[in-house]
């Protein structure tokens, strides 16, 4: 709340710095948007490309996809189960790559080149309005999931094992969001800015390595996300006794 | 915001990311020994174990980001400011 | 967390790192909407293309089963009568050779009582020749004893 306190030796570096736009009387940060933007446009652009022509040989990009919805729909069946796991594919499905693509866009797109009046693009998931939102529509699909399947028998998973668990189930519910939010939040932003500070101190191929290990720490970022998104729902959705 | 109160900020950030990853760190070579251990003794459990691995480190490194949310939130956004 | 929200309603919006605002619920819609979106355009085509492929396979592996079950019947079906073929040949491969054995035994038997009656038959004539013979020589040389004794009779 309070912008850029110290005077850091990188203070090159613009932390916390936003593009306004003034929507309503509300305002947003313009640059999460426009990035999100561009992140969004080329998974529908590689989406539409790669389903354009769907048959039962696959070619070319169908390979990719077909890949990609296999390697989800192993996340999903494997934490959510197979019962339930058909009507989630596409939220868990969607929070992976987005965030993949958003994490990978960050790193890989050089948006230095596009100058904005304040703040500068970037991963959306390096800001914790994105990342919290996220995580909140986890904390919805896992409580819609477990309500719309089992009703109100869904609260016995509080006292599940012993009543006693029930104050920290209900701990659980907010720290899920809050660590689910913070763990990809703290990872992108962590990533970009050691690669800045590295960046900013010596410009030219040192900074390499930290990339690469940047972008596995992304990609797994991303797969933590998924999962644990099905691992929540899963728990939700589970019937204990049968 | 006084020079004592951004020292201590800065002193904070540095110990809140150094001992935020001391028992994180022991954790997650305790939690990969025995992956290795179990993968060596059943190396066709090598998909299942890995998996596991992967999800068991996401955990413990979050709790060394939280130090560093914690480093981040002194140094960028420091609510003693003012 | 929800204090922050309410910061971050109720507070100049003067940047920061963790600066909440309508940036949350705006990015929460459009991540909702990009859900279905791909579910339209990715997951659900997708998923039907894969799913369609596994039963194809499916039935197709069935069926390949089924027909390689009954090609195995077949060849068991065809081993059996070749091996009941080998069996009737080797019978009346054995057949014949009994046979030609018994063919075989028979005209060596009848080939020796030929022999043995030609043999015979000759060591009969033989012999009644040489009696016939031994006759007359005896008769012979009766006669020239005769006709000896009757010459030195007459000489002297």
């Amino acid at each position: 709340m309070v912008p850029l306190p110290l005077a850091l030796p990188f203070a090159a570096l613009e932390v916390g710095q936003h593009l306004y736009w003034q929507v309503g009387n509300v305002k947003i940060h313009g640059q999460i948007f426009l990035s999100s933007w561009v992140v969004i446009g080329a998974l529908l652009t590689f989406v539409v490309l790669g389903s354009r022509k769907l048959d039962r040989d696959p070619r070319g990009l169908q390979n990719l996809l077909e890949y990609l919805w296999g390697y989800i729909r192993d996340i999903a069946r494997d934490y959510i189960g197979e019962k339930a796991y058909r009507d989630w594919l596409p939220f868990i499905g969607t929070l992976f790559l987005f965030i993949f693509v958003s994490n990978w866009g960050g790193a890989l797109i050089p948006w230095k080149l596009i100058h904005l009046p304040s703040g500068e693009l970037g991963a959306p998931t390096a800001d914790i309005n994105t990342t919290i939102a996220l995580a909140l529509l986890v904390s919805l699909a896992y409580f819609y999931a477990g309500l719309s399947r089992k009703g109100f028998r869904y609260f016995e998973y509080y006292v599940e094992p012993t009543p006693i668990m029930l104050p920290f189930k209900i701990v659980e519910d907010f720290t899920k969001p809050l660590s689910l939010s913070f763990r990809l939040f703290g990872n992108i932003l962590a990533d970009e800015l050691v690669v800045a500070v590295l960046a900013f101190l010596v410009p030219l191929i040192v900074p390499l390595p930290v990339m690469f290990l940047g972008l596995f720490t992304s990609a797994i970022q991303a797969l933590i996300f998924a999962t644990l998104a099905a691992y929540y729902i899963g728990e939700a959705v589970h019937e204990s006794h049968h | 915001m006084d020079s004592i109160t951004s020292a201590a900020s800065v002193v904070a950030a540095g110990l809140a990311v150094g001992l935020g990853s001391i028992g994180p760190g022991i954790g997650q070579g305790t939690a990969s020994g025995g992956a290795v251990e179990g993968i060596a003794r059943q190396p066709e459990a090598e998909g299942k174990i890995r998996g596991t691995l992967l999800l068991s480190l996401a955990f413990m490194e979050s709790l060394t980001i939280y130090g560093l949310v914690v480093a981040l939130v002194l140094l960028f956004a420091n609510p003693f400011a003012n | 967390m929800t204090s922050w929200l309410l910061l971050a309603a109720a507070g100049e919006p003067a940047g920061g790192l963790f600066d909440l605002d309508a940036t949350l619920p705006l990015m929460a819609v459009q991540v909702v909407l990009l859900t279905f979106i791909l579910n339209a355009l990715f997951f659900r085509p997708v998923g039907r293309v894969v799913e369609e492929r596994e039963g194809y396979i499916t039935t197709s592996r069935a069926e390949a089963k089924q027909k390689l079950a009954q090609a195995q019947r077949l060849e068991a079906d065809l081993k059996q009568q070749l091996r009941d073929a080998r069996q009737q040949a080797q019978k009346l491969i054995l057949a014949a050779e009994e046979e030609t054995d018994l063919l075989y035994r028979q005209a060596l038997a009848e080939a020796l009582a030929d022999a043995n009656a030609s043999r015979e038959q000759a060591r009969r004539e033989i012999d009644s020749q040489r009696e016939t013979a031994l006759g007359q020589i005896r008769s012979d040389a009766d006669q020239l004893g005769m006709l000896i004794v009757n010459r030195l009779l007459a000489a002297s």
